[in-house]
């Protein structure tokens, strides 16, 4: 498993407690860097995911001000990220972090496993549903969570299935 | 509190909530008391629909029966877990919102094929009341497909096949299937997110919104609906006559007791049942309207089909991109097809599942990703199979009681040999569909019915004899006492309930109206 003192740091698989913190300014830009380097990892997306920061901060918002809170997981994300950086720079860092962290399977019981759990995997879920998805998908795919818009647009929400006339007789 | 209402309503899903509308559009004075045995879930929240994003968490799961509230006892196993949605706002939290009518022949089940049953009413009695239901429901539809005959349009236009339909839609066509596009009830504020099952816009209907709305409009100043108040007695004053309802606020623990003239028991097809099953009395030693010991026999839903076909490429790079089908036919759910058993086909809405983020969590690199979305696909042709009632196929009640004080449940559920083989045909008219596409084909198989769809188990009848209900839905022999639910239909079709159920809410109030002006 990557990291050291921090991230193999042995924790209760529970959410780690955080009601009542608040996220720093600091930790909001550390949080939103680390959102940003899942769109460099895996370039599926454009302009650096700055337009799916208004996603992002919706988020973080509801994690944060609504039982249970995710305020420790984020904080703790912090610590594992830059213990990380601080061990393999920052490039190397992101790629060991998204594609050979070398967690265990089963619940998280390691600081490095509940950022992965609580923190990346959803940030991941969130990237790709925001828009992440349409590089791996054809062209006007939907997702699941995307907001594609009213089906009473010009832009059909779907890739469709259109029948010619001979075909539907 | 209030000494007497016009109308108690025992349950706030489609049917209580549809009813009370009706009853509140009609005079909006009138006093109405909703009780519900179970709790208050919010709808649309941000946190909500962010857990169900990632997490794939929705939070009215955790009312969904667990495996010692609701037993499988019979030698096929009948799904009780997942099915039933016990909060404010009942079933229509979590439903799919396929919104399909009954065929004519489906009233007529029992004269058609001497098995299952007949209703006291025909479609042409309902069909008016199907138009206002798909209307209130907001349902889309292809007009030109035809199925059944309508006096009235869709609302709205139907959802389009997706580009992944296309192969199968062309395999129907090649086999002789006529492929038709799903009935789905959605508001034009749909923003096709997928995330149907906790929409955050509130664009699939809920009974919970309806609900929200009457309870909010200064208007009904004397409608009430009282949560987590689990009902356990109707008390009668005599056989004709419904004196009082028991319930115990789950929140206080107290015993109270209200009346009203008119009593409606919406809760579903297993606690409208088990509700009688328990009011017990001099005048009905067996349970209120069960002399003939009808209540929670003949007990259906549907069991569903699925055959899968595998392809090695997927070159469009389809995945699937709605939370619900939009092909499906009717061409097997005829009248022709009730003896050996009818089924409504569609395509599986969640093939091909392609879960882009499952595969970046697990470290997928994006030439990976890439293989993978562009390599082997399964898509599945599924089936609901009509069900025929059967007496001793029964749903029955047992000591003790689930998680929100509700009497914890038994289901008896089995299949003739007959039944089974029919099956197997249906099975083999789907593979010919995943043989017409050039997929090798996976599997093929019948799956155990899940509770989502049961209906029978108070069922109508023209006679106590042959049913709990009369055709307007009042219990044979007794007043004031009516029953709305699935459990009312003495037949399943091979389609999904709730729109044929909402119709019946519909005529049922315009009963009720005409019987309180005096027709």
């Amino acid at each position: 498993m990557i990291g050291n003192v921090i991230c193999q740091d042995k924790v209760d698989s529970g959410f780690l407690p955080g009601e009542g913190q608040e996220l720093s300014h600091q930790n909001r830009e550390f949080l939103w860097r680390l959102f940003v380097e899942i769109g460099k990892c895996w370039k599926n997306v454009k302009w650096d995911s700055s337009n799916l920061k208004s996603s992002w901060i919706d988020l973080i918002k509801a994690k944060t001000e609504f039982a249970p809170s995710y305020t420790g997981e984020y904080i703790n994300a912090t610590y594992v990220v830059q213990e990380l950086i601080d061990m393999y720079g920052e490039k190397d860092a992101f790629h060991k972090l998204f594609l050979d962290n070398g967690i265990p399977s089963g619940p998280p019981t390691t600081r490095l496993a509940h950022a992965k759990k609580y923190v990346i995997d959803e940030f991941i879920k969130m990237q790709v549903l925001a828009s992440g998805f349409k590089h791996f998908g054809g062209p006007n795919s939907n997702y699941h969570g995307y907001v594609k818009g009213s089906r009473y647009t010009l832009m059909p929400e779907v890739r469709e299935f259109i029948e010619s006339i001979e075909e539907s007789k | 509190m209030k000494t007497k209402y016009d109308y108690i309503i025992v349950g706030s899903g489609v049917a209580g909530t549809t009813i009370s509308k009706g009853l509140l559009e009609h005079d909006r004075n009138i006093s109405i008391l909703m009780l519900e045995a179970g709790p208050v879930v919010e709808a649309k929240t941000r946190r909500g629909w962010w857990d169900y994003i990632t997490l794939d968490r929705t939070p009215y799961a955790y009312t969904y029966d667990l495996d010692w509230e609701a037993k499988s006892i019979g030698k096929i196993n009948f799904i009780t877990s997942g099915a039933r949605v016990k909060a404010y706002g009942g079933s229509t939290m979590h439903w799919g919102a396929w919104a399909l009518r009954f065929k004519p022949e489906d009233f007529h089940l029992y004269t058609n094929t001497g098995e299952g049953g007949d209703w006291p009413i025909t479609y042409d009695d309902l069909e008016e009341y199907y138009c206002k239901a798909e209307e209130y429901l907001s349902v889309c539809g292809d007009d030109s497909e035809n199925w059944t005959r309508r006096s009235k349009p869709y609302t709205m236009p139907p959802f389009k096949w997706t580009a992944a339909d296309g192969v199968m839609v062309q395999a129907f066509r090649k086999v002789g299937i006529k492929p038709g596009k799903m009935p789905i009830a959605r508001y034009r504020k749909c923003m096709t997110t997928g995330t149907c099952k906790y929409c955050p816009f509130g664009s699939r209907f809920s009974a919970q919104y309806v609900l929200d709305d009457l309870r909010e409009d200064v208007r009904h100043k004397n409608f009430t609906v009282r949560p987590n108040c689990v009902v356990t007695q109707i008390i009668c004053s005599s056989r004709e006559k419904i004196e009082a309802i028991e319930y115990i606020d789950s929140t206080t623990g107290e015993t109270i007791r209200e009346h009203a003239d008119t009593y409606i028991i919406c809760s579903g097809s297993y606690e409208t049942p088990k509700l009688l099953m328990k009011s017990r009395n001099s005048y009905w030693e067996n349970g209120i309207g069960n002399d003939h010991d009808l209540l929670g026999r003949f007990i259906i839903s549907h069991s569903m089909l699925k055959v899968r076909g595998w392809t090695p490429k997927n070159p469009e790079k389809w995945f699937q991109e709605y939370d619900f089908p939009t092909l499906m036919s009717r061409t097997y759910d005829t009248e022709e097809q009730q003896k050996k058993g009818k089924i409504f086909l569609f395509k599986n809405r969640v093939l091909p599942d392609i879960d882009i983020a499952s595969l970046m969590i697990a470290g997928k690199t994006p030439a990976q990703i890439d293989d993978i979305v562009s390599g082997p696909m399964e898509l599945e042709l599924q089936a609901f199979m009509e069900e025929k009632g059967k007496f001793e196929n029964r749903l029955q009640i047992v000591p003790g009681k689930d998680r929100f004080g509700l009497p914890r449940t038994t289901v008896n559920f089995n299949r003739t040999d007959e039944e089974i083989a029919n099956t197997d045909d249906r099975l083999n008219i789907m593979k010919t569909v995943i043989d017409a596409m050039g997929y090798k084909i996976v599997y093929a198989k019948t799956e155990d019915p899940g509770a989502h769809h049961t209906t029978g188990t108070c069922r109508m009848g023209n006679t106590p004899a042959e049913g709990v209900t009369d055709q307007n839905l009042k219990v044979h022999d007794i007043d004031n006492l009516y029953l709305c639910s699935n459990g009312v239909f003495p037949t399943g079709s091979a389609v999904n309930p709730t729109l044929t159920l909402t119709a019946l809410c519909m005529r049922l109030t315009d009963h009720l109206i005409a019987q309180s002006n005096g027709h």
